[in-house]
This record gives C-alpha cells, sequence and structure tokens, in this order.
C-alpha cells in the first residue's frame, strides 16, 4: 500500500485514492517523494504549493520553503489572501523559510533559526541553508513538507545542468530526512532536455493547464485528469462537494 | 551455448558499456555546445560560456582534441565579440597549443587571429600609455613596487593587511552570501560543508569564491601556508573557469601571503599580475583596494 498525505487541494485526495474495497488506500501525494506541479504561466501551480505547504501545518507537518519568487513579506500576504494564515505556524516554528527572492539590496530581516536569505544566483548557498533547514525540521517530527517555488528563477539564473544537479541534491537530502517534496516550474522556461531531466529526477509529475488537472506519473496510478478552478479559496477540482 | 558463456563476456559486457559511457559523454558535450549556441543566440554569454568551457573539459577527457580546439577557438570568438581581447587571446593561444600538437586543420586560421589580436594589443598598449582611462596607472603601482618590500619582517602589521584583504574579497562576487558564514559559530566548518555541496553539483565560481574565503580565514589565523595553498587552489579554480575577476583577488592574495612567508619575489610576481588584469578590468573600485594594499605592503 502506498502511503499518501492530505493535498490539502479540495478533491484532488479524493481524485488520486484507488477504489480500494477496504478503503485503506487514501489519496493524496505519496510521502516521501518528490512532485513536480508544472504547467504554462498563471495556471496556479504556486496556489497548488501553499494549499501542500499550509495544510501539512495543519496536520502538525512542518514545512520547509524555498521561495524564489515572493520575498518573505509577500509570501505570507499572497497565502493570507487566500485564506492561508501563516503567523500561528511561524510563531510555533514549524514555517521554515529560505528566502531567494531578495533583491540586490538584500534583505531588511536578519537570518534566523526558521529564516534564512540567499540568492538565485549562489545555487551552493541556496543547497546549504536548504539541506540544514531539512535537518534542523526533520527533528521536529517524523514528517515534513519541502516546497521549491519555484524551480524556474533559480534555472533562469543559472546554468541548468548545475541546476539539475541542486535539485537531484535537493531532493535526495529531503527524502533522506523523511519529507515529501513539492516543487513548481513554468513549462518552457528551460530548453526540452532541461525539462526532461527535471522530470527524470522526480517522482510524481502533474500538470496544470488551461483549467485541467494531468496526473502525468504517480506512484500507484496511471495517468488521469480532471477539471479545476482556481477560486478565492485556491484550487479546487470539479469533483469536490 | 552453455549457463556460463554469460560470464566469458563479462570482458564484452564492460566494454560496451564503457564504450555506450563514452558515447553519452560525447553527446553530453555535444548538447553543450548546442545548448550554448541558443544561449549565446539570446545574449546570455555567460551562461554560455559557462556551456562551452563544460564540453571543451569532457571533450579534453575523452581525447576528443579537434572538438576541444574548435570550442577553444569558438570562445576565443565569443570573447573577441565582446572586445575582450585579452581572454579572446588566451583562447586562441590554448586552441593553437592543441593544434600543434595534433596537425589540426584549423591551426592557420587560429595562427592568423593569434597575430592579427598580438598586432591589436601591441599598438593599444602603445596608444595606452599616452592616454590611460584607468584611475590607476601603471607607474603609480610600479613605483610602489620599486620601492621594495620592508626588511624588518617582524614589523608586518597581520591586522592591517587583514583588513585590506578583506576590503579586496568583500568586491568578489560571491562574497555578499558567503562572507556571512564568518558569522557563525565554526565559520571553518561551515564553509567546508559548503565547498563540499559546491563539488557535488559542480558549482566551479561558488567553490573558488569559498575557497578564497577559507583561505582568507586561515591568514587571519596567522596560518599563512595553509592560507596560500587555499589562495593557490582558488586561483587555479578562478582561471579555469575564465573569472578574471576572481583571478586578479586570488593574485592579490597569493602574492600577499608569498610576502608574509618572506617569499618577496615571488609574492611581487603575483601582485604584479594581478595589478596587470585589474587594469585591464577598469575596476575602480578593486583598483583603489588593491592600491590599498600594495601600500601597506611596500614601503
Amino acid at each position: 500500500m502506498i502511503v499518501r498525505i492530505a493535498s490539502g487541494i479540495p478533491g484532488f485526495d479524493d481524485f488520486t485514492s484507488s477504489d480500494d474495497d477496504l478503503g485503506l488506500d487514501l489519496g493524496g501525494i505519496p510521502e516521501n517523494t518528490a512532485t513536480l506541479i508544472y504547467g504554462p504561466q498563471g495556471v496556479g501551480k504556486s496556489i497548488f504549493a501553499y494549499a501542500f505547504a499550509y495544510h501539512g501545518l495543519t496536520q502538525d507537518e512542518p514545512c520547509l520553503y524555498l521561495t524564489t519568487d515572493l520575498e518573505m513579506g509577500d509570501l505570507y500576504q499572497k497565502m493570507a489572501s487566500i485564506g492561508l494564515k501563516l503567523d500561528e505556524y511561524s510563531e510555533n516554528e514549524m514555517f521554515y523559510v529560505v528566502d531567494a527572492a531578495l533583491s540586490d539590496s538584500g534583505s531588511e530581516m536578519e537570518d534566523s533559526d526558521l529564516y534564512q536569505s540567499t540568492s538565485v544566483k549562489n545555487p551552493t548557498d541556496i543547497l546549504v541553508k536548504v539541506s540544514r533547514g531539512a535537518r534542523m525540521i526533520s527533528n521536529k517530527g517524523p514528517r515534513f513538507r519541502s516546497v521549491i517555488d519555484s524551480l524556474t528563477t533559480v534555472l533562469e539564473s543559472n546554468n541548468p545542468v548545475l541546476i539539475v544537479r541542486v535539485l537531484k541534491t535537493y531532493i535526495l537530502r529531503v527524502k533522506e530526512a523523511g519529507g515529501t517534496a513539492l516543487i513548481t516550474y513554468t513549462e518552457g522556461s528551460s530548453n526540452s532536455s532541461t525539462e526532461i531531466l527535471i522530470k527524470s529526477m522526480v517522482d510524481n509529475i502533474i500538470k496544470l493547464d488551461h483549467g485541467k488537472i494531468t496526473i502525468e506519473a504517480m506512484k500507484g496510478m496511471g495517468r488521469k485528469d480532471i477539471p479545476y478552478q482556481i477560486t478565492e479559496k485556491g484550487i479546487v477540482l470539479d469533483n469536490s462537494e | 551455448m552453455g549457463i556460463f558463456d554469460r560470464y566469458q563476456s563479462t570482458d564484452d559486457t564492460i566494454k560496451k558499456y564503457l564504450k555506450q559511457l563514452w558515447e553519452y559523454q560525447e553527446a553530453e558535450a555535444d548538447l553543450m555546445v548546442e545548448i550554448a549556441t541558443l544561449l549565446y543566440e539570446d545574449d546570455a554569454i555567460d551562461d554560455a560560456v559557462g556551456f562551452l568551457e563544460r564540453s571543451v573539459r569532457i571533450y579534453e577527457e575523452l581525447g576528443l582534441y579537434e572538438q576541444e580546439a574548435s570550442i577553444l577557438d569558438l570562445m576565443g570568438d565569443v570573447y573577441l565579440n565582446m572586445d575582450e581581447n585579452n581572454t579572446a587571446l588566451k583562447y586562441y593561444r590554448k586552441c593553437h597549443q592543441i593544434c600543434t600538437a595534433k596537425d589540426l586543420p584549423i591551426i592557420e586560421d587560429v595562427f592568423n587571429k593569434i597575430q592579427e589580436l598580438e598586432e591589436v594589443e601591441q599598438t593599444s598598449t602603445k596608444i595606452g600609455t599616452e592616454t590611460s582611462t584607468s584611475s590607476v596607472d601603471e607607474d603609480s603601482y610600479s613605483e610602489i613596487f620599486d620601492e621594495g618590500f620592508s626588511d624588518e619582517m617582524e614589523k608586518v602589521d597581520y591586522e592591517n593587511i587583514g583588513s585590506k584583504l578583506d576590503d579586496i574579497i568583500s568586491l568578489l562576487d560571491e562574497y555578499a552570501i558567503y562572507g556571512s558564514y564568518q558569522k557563525f559559530d565554526n565559520p571553518l566548518a561551515h564553509i567546508k560543508e559548503a565547498i563540499e555541496m559546491s563539488r557535488s553539483i559542480g558549482d566551479d565560481k561558488g567553490e573558488a569564491g569559498l575557497i578564497l574565503i577559507m583561505g582568507d580565514i586561515s591568514l587571519k589565523k596567522e596560518e599563512t601556508e595553509k592560507s596560500l595553498d587555499y589562495f593557490q587552489q582558488a586561483l587555479k579554480k578562478f582561471r579555469k573557469i575564465g573569472d578574471d575577476k576572481g583571478e586578479a583577488i586570488s593574485r592579490l592574495m597569493v602574492g600577499t601571503a608569498y610576502f608574509l612567508l618572506g617569499e618577496t619575489e615571488e609574492g611581487s610576481s603575483y601582485l604584479r599580475e594581478s595589478m596587470e588584469i585589474i587594469k585591464f578590468l577598469h575596476d575602480d573600485k578593486m583598483e583603489k583596494a588593491a592600491m590599498a594594499l600594495l601600500k601597506s605592503i611596500y614601503r
């Protein structure tokens, strides 16, 4: 039986559950795997990541979040705008942010146990801080969630071959520490050979495109798709009540 | 056909796999060149050069000299288009070396490029002596070199030189991030961990910067020989990736370490070479920081 963790996306867990007679195989994201969420711009990849991270927090699963597009303050605001308020979890030291979205002027925030600033132009530093975060967060409990939102920005600022290696090491570190990783990536932002390499490194591939969510690859299930909508509460699959 | 046939064919299998590996590596290098071409067309020059550098290393490793030479030639062209004549010349010369050793057909073409560039450089040097735009002219640092080192080595002011080196190393692109590791309780352990990571992902630029910072920390602890070793390693890395700024900073560090060890001639040579690169880079900040360092070393 494949152990899955709830995604936080209404309808997604039902969509990915198998028709097990005993009702044991609950749907969701397979635990201790790496999932790629990809698709064109503006289809809700980040919103998927927010819901995934937030739902884990509500289940006492800490989260290691590498943000490359939104600085931490903006990330908090963006999540709050769809009802996902992080303050409580930040206070409880459940939400660990590696902020690579800083402008050249740098961060106004001091680095701390729960916040580390970095730069998309320094892949080694990203890896150092993410690895440190994974080690720290794995001490808090048996499972945690880890998000990269998004890989696109890191790829745009570096040699793609280098970033593919960073991704490989990142996935390894998160899995070793017992975490479940989710990575967002904008389709077409790298050349096709880089995209093939990225896809070959993850366990699950989910595509969001034109109102349709497609499971292209996932442990224990075949390819399937379903329509979805982006509402004020985030992504909602059409099978949800 | 017997059941032991598979054991007899182990050598063949290994050979087959090695051949496959070789082919994959060659394909990887070819792919890198294609990526570099696309990046170059998109004006992502640094990334394009990065891919070309990597492809050169693979071709070299595989003994594909013709490909290696043509990519070096191509890199020379890239730098020439950016008016970085010295760097272009460096690549053409490397290419020429291989062409000579392996009798490759592009030798004449490369030789002509080298000759043309050398002529341009000679002309611009003559003009440059009259119309140098550099904020620090050669005479001013040559004077400092001519004044010579302090004879009283016991009076070496590690603190003063250390602060000047800090000013220089902080000009390194990577320092803004990696320099912060020095704030940790055990900075060397953190930096070593980062170096291992940079090696594992092939981040040469990051690795070079980190090694340089290791050297700086060692120097502050007055572990001069150790620091020299780090600085040399960093220099080698920066040269490998064609990072002139990193090379200039590393040479200043190496020269200073030699000076502190009493090997003044060797030190002087590195410092002079560094100043040549810095002059070429037209980086005012670096020139000023380097001059301040030279003044603290020489009298």
